[in-house]
């Protein structure tokens, strides 16, 4: 409904209604609405190490306890373990952030672009289409990590730990471009952008010049999936599970084919961009993630 | 507008008082929320807390239907963010108290929320696997870990229980504080007790496994994996009377969600089973009278028209009849293992009985195959004559017409091994399960059956 005249003259109406209420007795709320400001609770040993290793060194708050409407609501979703959080965020600093540190010489360039709020869901969210979601990172402000109750960091159960740093790197990868976008003319190397990315799998997808069928939804997607798949290898591999990013390119048919040319020439924007924007060289900072990894397997 | 102009003018002038007993809302809020912390805090045994699903499940909006099921936890409230619980859920979780937290916060109403995992948690979790949920992937049994207080009174006044209703997919709850004997019996591992116990009922090898509690007999089914119990008699008419209620298992016994009521006899729980090796039966404790559960060859009443009943079903509704796992026979599941059948086909899915599926007429004993996204019948079967013979004390006897299809039955396989268990001549029981769903019991020795649903 459009306001007419008529309307706009009863708003000011009112307004001059209310101008002209006179409050005699003011008495100011003692007691605050009950939960502003956020809730507050005895600190564990949980709450003491996210202090001490996360938010005073990164300035990042990690919520792991489960507040209604945080995450995707009206999702079926389950909270961490708590036992799996420290566990979880251990592998993080050694795995993720660790070789960050090391490549740019110190916590200065994380602790500036990490998103300020690390939520942890115990389960990954669900889609009617049968996907799932195992992270997801808001405007730069926030990353989502799925899953955290499956973590191990034995030698066995290495797919759903790659998988949790792939995820890591790619919702990083996203802060990094929501703070500077990748050239344009990325979005142009390849077509075929399409939502039914799920019905795809990740071997289809990199004989279509993608590196993983997820980097087939979107170009955002695919420039984070060329940088988690680069940093800490992709699913669907020649394997069966979780390889390499060279062992991948040889699902694309090999050198010579366009699908192969098409993501070597992603793969040269990317470590241009890292090197341009952030004077980070891309390959050293793969080799301490990969050395991260393998030294930190049980 | 005239009236708008009134509403203001009577707003402007503040002559009433917008708290009730001189509190704000807020204040309010807040005073009911510690009440409810200290309440929570203030059970010197713990609670016992007992939650029922509505059959529905929630993911995104999306919602999905199944079993309703009640299951129940002991806790502690330790502190104001720590509690400690055991779950009826699994016997894995019946000995070991998990620690996990939980809040009460103010929510649009004062809310309990379980924030961090623990057994409360498993039968909500997305992922099947873990929650061994029949809703589909995504889904859980429809239970919840954050509930709103659901009591109309204020805490002071709610006694020694507490409603709780799921905020996700409106399970109700119910705290019931427990006294020292119950927390007793948590502790002591009595939970688990009575799961083996009742999980010991499948030691009786026959189908029918009849109660005998005060001079009453019932016929007893269990559905573990539904978590219902099924109770049959007959009245003082001759009719057949069945109700099927959900158990939970505390520390004191097994109890169900509703009673068993048989004229005079109301049976709201079993207090104690124990496995005589022995006798092969069961000996339980029913309102602190001894009773035996012992394995018949019979029904305690055979449903007459039940045979018929089946068949018809199938041959109205021109589809099958469909089991996933094909005969059962002496204690063992598939005892001729369907579920390995691989062939051309495809990869065995289910078992079919189709009434009358060839015209001439002839009906249909074949597995059905996954081939791919598709299904196929079996590439061989058999073709019962239609319909089989329905015996006037409740039988069906069925007999070979011939064998189906392109390929010969491999002598002594799967299939063979089926066809010579439903051409038995002694024929077989049906009992109804569901609405859309029938056991078949081999009427020799009743240890042999095969469990019939509606794939539609």
């Amino acid at each position: 409904m459009k306001p007419s005249a008529k309307n706009i003259m009863l708003c000011i109406g009112l307004l001059a209604g209310m101008a002209a209420c006179k409050k005699d007795s003011f008495t100011p709320l003692t007691t605050p609405p009950p939960g502003l400001g956020g809730d507050t609770w005895a600190q564990d040993s949980v709450d003491k190490f996210i202090y001490d290793s996360m938010t005073v060194p990164y300035n990042v708050a990690v919520y792991y306890k489960w507040l209604p409407g945080q995450l995707d609501f009206p999702s079926n979703i389950t909270p961490p373990d708590a036992s799996k959080v420290i566990p979880v965020l251990k592998a993080l600093l050694n795995v993720a952030y660790a070789p960050y540190n090391q490549q740019t010489g110190s916590n200065v360039f994380l602790r500036r672009y990490l998103p300020k709020a690390l939520e942890m869901a115990g389960s990954a969210e669900y889609l009617p289409n049968g996907a799932r979601f195992l992270g997801q990172a808001e405007g730069g402000t926030s990353m989502l990590l799925y899953e955290v109750n499956y973590f191990s960091r034995k030698k066995v159960d290495s797919n759903s730990f790659k998988q949790m740093m792939h995820t890591m790197h790619h919702e990083f990868g996203h802060i990094l471009h929501q703070n500077v976008l990748y050239p344009v003319s990325f979005k142009t190397i390849s077509t075929g952008y399409t939502g039914n990315w799920y019905n795809i799998s990740d071997a289809e997808a990199r004989t279509l010049g993608f590196i993983t069928s997820y980097a087939q939804a979107a170009p955002d997607e695919d420039f984070v999936e060329m940088i988690s798949t680069m940093l800490a290898g992709g699913e669907g591999g020649p394997s069966g599970g979780y390889d390499e990013y060279e062992a991948l390119l040889t699902q694309t048919g090999g050198p010579g084919t366009t699908a192969y040319a098409t993501i070597k020439q992603k793969e040269a924007v990317v470590v241009d961009y890292f090197q341009r924007v952030w004077s980070i060289n891309f390959y050293a900072l793969r080799a301490k993630c990969r050395t991260a990894f393998v030294n930190y397997l049980q | 507008m005239a009236a708008a102009v009134m509403i203001v003018n009577v707003g402007c002038k503040k002559t009433y008082d917008d708290t009730v007993g001189g509190k704000t809302a807020d204040q309010r809020v807040s005073e009911v929320i510690a009440a409810y912390q200290k309440k929570l805090m203030g059970a010197t045994y713990g609670w016992i807390f007992v939650e029922s699903t509505t059959g529905i499940a929630y993911n995104q909006g999306v919602s999905q239907t199944g079993p309703r099921i009640v299951l129940a936890y002991y806790m502690q409230f330790v502190d104001s963010t720590k509690v400690l619980m055991l779950s009826d859920f699994d016997t894995s979780m019946t000995a070991t108290p998990k620690s996990s937290g939980y809040r009460v916060k103010a929510l649009t109403r004062p809310a309990l929320i379980f924030d961090t995992y623990n057994y409360l948690h498993v039968p909500c979790d997305p992922d099947p696997r873990i929650s061994k949920s029949p809703f589909g992937t995504g889904y859980g049994w429809g239970t919840d870990f954050e509930y709103t207080f659901a009591d109309s009174t204020v805490p002071t006044d709610a006694g020694d229980t507490l409603r709780l209703v799921g905020n996700l997919n409106g399970a109700e709850g119910l705290l019931i504080k427990a006294t020292q004997a119950q927390r007793d019996a948590y502790l002591q591992g009595k939970t688990k007790a009575h799961m083996v116990g009742l999980s010991n009922t499948n030691n009786i090898l026959n189908y029918f496994k009849r109660l005998t509690i005060g001079g009453v007999n019932y016929e007893l089914r269990i559905d573990a994996f539904n978590r219902t119990i099924t109770f049959t008699w007959v009245d003082g008419s001759g009719n057949i009377k069945s109700q099927t209620v959900s158990y939970y298992i505390t520390g004191s016994g097994v109890l169900f969600s509703a009673p068993i009521v048989n004229g005079s006899q109301t049976i709201a729980g079993i207090d104690d089973i124990t496995w005589n090796g022995a006798t092969s039966t069961l000996t339980v404790t029913i309102n602190g009278q001894q009773g035996q559960v012992v394995g018949y060859t019979t029904p305690i009443k055979a449903d007459v028209n039940a045979p018929s009943r089946w068949w018809n079903y199938s041959y109205n509704n021109g589809y099958f009849w469909a089991s996933w796992q094909g005969f059962h026979s002496n204690g063992v599941d598939d005892a001729f293992g369907v579920t390995s059948l691989s062939n051309t086909a495809g990869d065995f899915y289910y078992f079919a009985y189709w009434a009358g599926y060839f015209t001439n007429p002839a009906d249909l004993f074949i597995p059905v195959m996954l081939n791919g996204n598709s299904l196929r019948l079996n590439t061989y079967g058999s073709a019962p004559a239609a319909p089989p013979q329905f015996t006037t004390n409740g039988k069906a006897i069925f007999s070979e017409l011939g064998t189906v299809g392109a390929d010969p039955i491999p002598p002594g396989g799967p299939v063979d091994q089926s066809n010579s268990v439903l051409y038995n001549g002694a024929g077989f029981y049906l009992v109804q399960t569901g609405d859309k769903s029938y056991d078949m019991v081999l009427a020799t020795d009743a240890k042999t059956w095969i469990s019939w649903f509606w794939p539609l």
